[in-house]
């Protein structure tokens, strides 16, 4: 028999394991000589009482201590891995396995060393991942399915195991893929393969509507993601994410239904609707918007305003947009074409909305056609002028007579005094001096005649209603002027008393409000001359009534024999047999254009007073006791 | 008819406007014919001239008593002096209801002296002037 060829000295000199002896104070008796190369110090540094305390980890420290005289002390031995600083400054793990021997009466520890640095770091790598992939998954919001490579389930959190109403000890280790409805599944296994596959890629969020059925064959809508994490060994963990996105859905269909909402009571309003943000992009239109400018509603929304509804147009409403932006509400009445390039009249709205910090984030912009009521506006007021007229040209009829008269009045005498003063010079002894007298008669009868001309035109002309600053008082004046020869010739006394602490200079229409007081004056003199007796009167008053001047206009003729005095008013209603009715209707009409009214009363004693106030001049309003 | 005799009588104007009255008393002087002038019907119906002139130039609207209402008067109590009414207004059957009131002329105002003068020499059938 051959002697073994082993030395086991050599053996415990040269192998992996470094053998030592250590007291149970922890200091070294004996190590193996191979502890040089293990750790770089040189042999004796190995037996310093302190050797431990410097070469330890300080985190290690106090379990390595524990561990060897908690083992020395219990008699089960050490069984420890620490870490340890090489003389080089690098870490390094080493594993100390011992048993505690006696020795003399003294206790000792008998063991090795070795290093397992690399099955440390492993380890700790692995610890780490997983570590990683368990808080991922204890923290996600989303229900996580940890699947390795080949789709087969590993782990799942507590969501997922909401979600899908499976325990992981359910499904582990099956596959993935029944998680999803049958309808759904080969699509899935689709993507996760080439996930799979794919290793480039880290993560994907799968753009398609899915759905994962429940234990309950319930379907949930979900968002699926896939995100790779890298196995220690090589091979690719899988981690399935699946957001539920039941309540998303529900909020946008909250959100859907909200607008449609809006959508509707905007498209029912009579006004075009919009919403324009900080880019000047339409956010929302209504129907009647979208139509205005012949385009469907989903290709305005997004675009640029400008883009919409051209550079003119837009260079028109540029500044109200900028002072809505700028946070301030505008009103603009304007003229835009529609699509079809007809003129309309609008007013337009423009109101600033604001987010939660204040700050403009848009406009609103309310758009209402008033074409027909600017129209309508319009005609009334031909409408009116129109009635000013007719009613003109209707007194004019009523008082041609006495028109003519007037004119052929002066008339007459300036032919007669002209022909007089020739026959008078052509004499064989001419009469200066007479003929001197008719020649001044003509000149002043031609004078008059002039006047009653001026103020015929005056009451014919027909025009808009004009803005110029009249004294009422001498409006007034000149109608009784003109009214002179028919009062006259109905034995009528019209008075004016003078407005002497009364102010009345009002903003208006000379030949309308001319109008007003013939018509009024006129009726006083109509209604007083049905008098049996004298004296038949009509008076002209001026009374101040806060910023208002009141022409009282008052007859002692029978005053007006209804009790309904609003009625009078009305058209064609008349207490006259050869009258229009028109008379006060358009005196109304006229006096309210002026901002002004009229009203009717009978005076206590007899009579009929109407009451016309006007609003004053601006430099003529002052305060009075009653306003 | 107007006469080969030249009319020499007087004439009364009534008018209540005075330039006018003026005027034609004017005109009516310088051709060397007497005038008188009133105011209105009731004034010249009161006066002696009623009776005491030749031609009666009577203005038509009058306050009070108008031209048509004195020449009624007139027929009852000087049935024989010849009227010529004027007016001022435009009336288009003027000249009818004039005739038909037993007017001897009328004349639309503006005239001129030749109207006037061959109205009156119409009216009493003698030259004017």
């Amino acid at each position: 028999m051959t002697p073994l060829a082993f030395d086991p000295t050599d053996f415990l000199e040269s192998g992996p394991l470094v053998p030592f002896v250590m007291d149970t104070k922890e200091t070294l008796l004996w190590v193996g000589p191979q502890a040089v190369d293990l750790l770089g110090y040189p042999a004796e540094r190995w037996m310093d009482p302190g050797f431990w305390d410097e070469i330890v980890v300080d985190d290690d420290l106090g379990q390595v201590r524990d561990a060897r005289r908690g083992g020395a002390a219990s008699g089960t031995g050490v069984s420890v891995e620490y870490r340890v600083r090489k003389a080089d400054g690098v870490v390094l793990w080493l594993a100390e396995v011992g048993r505690v021997a006696s020795a003399d009466g003294q206790l000792r520890i008998h063991g090795y060393l070795y290093d397992v640095t690399e099955r440390k770091l492993r380890e700790v790598a692995l610890w780490k991942s997983e570590e990683r992939i368990r808080s991922v998954l204890r923290n996600a919001p989303d229900a996580m399915v940890l699947t390795g490579a080949d789709g087969r389930v590993q782990n799942m959190n507590a969501r997922a195991e909401s979600l899908f109403q499976y325990q992981l000890a359910d499904i582990a280790g099956s596959l993935i893929d029944p998680l999803v409805p049958e309808r759904l599944r080969a699509r899935f296994r689709e993507l996760r393969e080439a996930f799979a596959d794919d290793s480039e890629r880290r993560s994907l969020v799968v753009g398609e509507a899915f759905a994962i059925e429940q234990r309950e064959g319930v379907e949930v809508p979900v968002e699926i993601g896939m995100s790779r994490v890298a196995g220690l060994d090589g091979e690719d963990q899988i981690l399935n994410s699946f957001r539920d996105l039941t309540a998303r859905r529900r909020v946008e269909a909250q959100l859907r239904s909200s607008e449609r909402r809006v959508r509707q009571i905007a498209n029912v309003l009579p006004a075009m609707v919009c919403f324009v943000d900080g880019e000047e992009r339409f956010r929302f239109v209504n129907d009647a918007y979208a139509e205005w400018y012949g385009w469907q509603r989903h290709q305005m929304e997004g675009r640029r305003v400008r883009e919409v509804i051209g550079e003119s147009a837009y260079a028109e409403v540029e500044p109200a947009f900028r002072a809505a932006l700028a946070g301030t509400a505008t009103h603009v009445r304007g003229e835009v074409a529609d699509a079809a390039g007809a003129t309309r009249s609008v007013d337009m709205s423009f109101v600033p909305q604001f987010d939660e910090k204040d700050a403009v984030d848009g406009f609103f912009s309310v758009v209402f056609d008033v074409t027909s009521e600017v129209r309508a506006e319009q005609a009334d007021r031909l409408h009116r002028e129109e009635l000013a007229h007719v009613a003109r040209v209707a007194t004019l009829g009523e008082l041609a007579a006495s028109i003519a008269h007037e004119l052929n009045q002066p008339l007459s005498a300036v032919v007669a005094n002209a022909q007089a003063a020739r026959r008078l010079l052509d004499r064989d002894s001419p009469d200066i001096g007479e003929a001197r007298a008719a020649l001044e008669d003509v000149a002043s009868d031609a004078r008059r005649a002039g006047d009653v001309i001026s103020s015929m035109r005056q009451l014919l002309q027909r025009g808009e209603t004009r803005q110029e600053a009249l004294d009422l008082q001498r409006l007034v004046s000149d109608v009784v002027e003109l009214v002179h020869s028919e009062a006259v010739l109905r034995g009528v006394e019209v008075r004016v008393s003078p407005a002497e602490d009364v102010a009345t200079e009002v903003q208006g229409d000379a030949a309308q409000l001319t109008q007003v007081f013939l018509n009024l004056v006129k009726n006083g003199i109509e209604s007083t001359s049905r008098l049996p007796t004298v004296p038949r009167r009509v008076t002209v008053g001026f009374v101040a009534v806060g910023g208002s001047v009141e022409v009282h206009v008052t007859d002692n003729g029978p005053g007006f024999g209804s009790d309904d005095l609003e009625g009078l008013f009305q058209p064609f209603v008349t207490g006259r047999p050869d009258g229009l009715g028109m008379g006060l209707t358009i005196s109304r009409t006229i006096t309210e254009a002026h901002g002004g009214s009229v009203v009717a009363e009978n005076v206590p004693g007899g009579g009929a007073r109407l009451r016309v106030r006007l609003p004053l001049s601006d430099r003529d309003r002052r305060p009075t006791p009653d306003g | 008819m107007v006469g080969e005799t030249r009319f020499s009588g007087r004439v009364a104007v009534v008018d209540d406007d005075a330039s006018v009255r003026r005027a034609l008393a004017r005109l009516f002087r310088s051709i060397d014919i007497e005038v008188v002038t009133q105011d209105s019907g009731p004034a010249f119906l009161a006066s002696p001239a009623l009776h005491d002139v030749d031609c009666l130039v009577l203005d038509v609207h009058m306050p009070g008593m108008s031209g048509l209402e004195v020449l009624d008067e007139v027929k009852v109590a000087a049935s024989k002096l010849p009227v010529v009414l004027m007016t001022g207004r435009f009336q288009a059957d003027f000249a009818e209801r004039a005739i038909a009131a037993g007017a001897s002329g009328f004349l639309r105002k503006p005239f001129t002296d030749s109207e006037l003068f061959a109205a009156v020499a119409e009216a009493t059938g003698e030259q004017v002037p």
